[in-house]
């Protein structure tokens, strides 16, 4: 029996499937399909279902005693996570160019640039429709001690990455810092590093939560 | 959170007067998953959150919640 449930996960794991595909698929073709163009179709439309799905009828995708809040938690997450991916695929075609481009619009993967427009779009897009679906109180007080938590453990990640990127230029020989510290690179890793801080915040925040019905 | 030492009998009274989760949510400016983890005694509210609720469940502070000293 496919309960809604059920086939909200399946269509997650094909979300993430798809997702790894257009992120990780070959340069070439297999079978004549090309993995990335279709995952990246894939996911799309996996993506355009479960916004849908979650606009109508939001009661089946997440259990009751779920808070707006806690909901919001769970898509930020996933997309943390899958934008957190496709920074980490950008960044290491970033590595294989050589020399490192001297201006934004000759850096490589402009796909990934636009699955990173599609992802933010797909998150604001979402964030929307749940509140949409609940009840006359947004988020109170228990909401905001969840959050204010994740917060912190957010910026706890971010300053142990600063200090950790502090001891590594302090620590590294100069030659193997030089493409680290290409102006372009390090652009790419402050922003990167403002990513790694939100999913650490959405990693907290959903954990915060699930503890607290233990 | 099993370690709370303030308890509560809100499913009690609200049962008693008729009223549900998401009425008295609304009435106290929560949502009703805070109602059902209070419920549950998962959730310690605030000073302000609980006068709100012996309000709204027509009880005194002392009628509503409970505090055990936990040795």
């Amino acid at each position: 029996m496919w309960t809604a449930g059920r086939l909200w996960r399946v269509l997650m794991a094909v979300a993430a499937i798809a997702a790894l595909a257009a992120l990780f698929g070959p340069a070439d073709r297999w079978l004549g399909v090309d993995i990335g163009a279709t995952g990246a179709s894939v996911f799309v439309l996996a993506m355009a279902a479960a916004i849908t799905w979650l606009a109508t009828k939001p009661g089946e995708v997440f259990p009751e005693d779920w808070s707006l809040s806690e909901r919001r938690g769970w898509v930020g997450l996933l997309v943390t996570a899958l934008i957190l991916l496709t920074f980490g695929k950008f960044l290491w075609l970033l590595s294989h160019v050589d020399p490192v481009p001297e201006r934004i619009g000759e850096l490589p993967g402009r796909n990934l640039i636009s699955l990173l427009v599609v992802l933010g779009i797909a998150w604001g897009v979402c964030a929307r429709v749940l509140a949409r679906g609940a009840g006359p109180v947004g988020e109170d007080e228990r909401d905001l001690r969840m959050r204010y938590g994740a917060d912190q453990a957010g910026d706890l990640a971010l300053a142990l990455a600063v200090v950790n990127g502090v001891v590594l230029l302090v620590v590294m020989p100069r030659e193997l810092l030089a493409w680290w510290l290409e102006p372009l690179v390090l652009a790419n890793l402050l922003v990167g590093l403002l990513i790694f801080r939100n999913f650490v915040e959405h990693v907290v925040l959903v954990a915060r939560y699930a503890l607290a019905r233990r | 959170m099993s370690d709370i030492a303030i308890s509560n009998r809100i499913r009690v009274l609200r049962a008693a007067r008729g009223v549900t989760q998401e009425q008295l949510g609304s009435a106290c400016g929560v949502t009703r998953q805070t109602i059902i983890a209070l419920e549950a005694q998962k959730y310690a509210p605030s000073l302000e959150l609980a006068f709100k609720l012996s309000l709204a469940l027509g009880a005194t502070l002392d009628e509503v919640f409970q505090f055990e000293e936990k040795k």
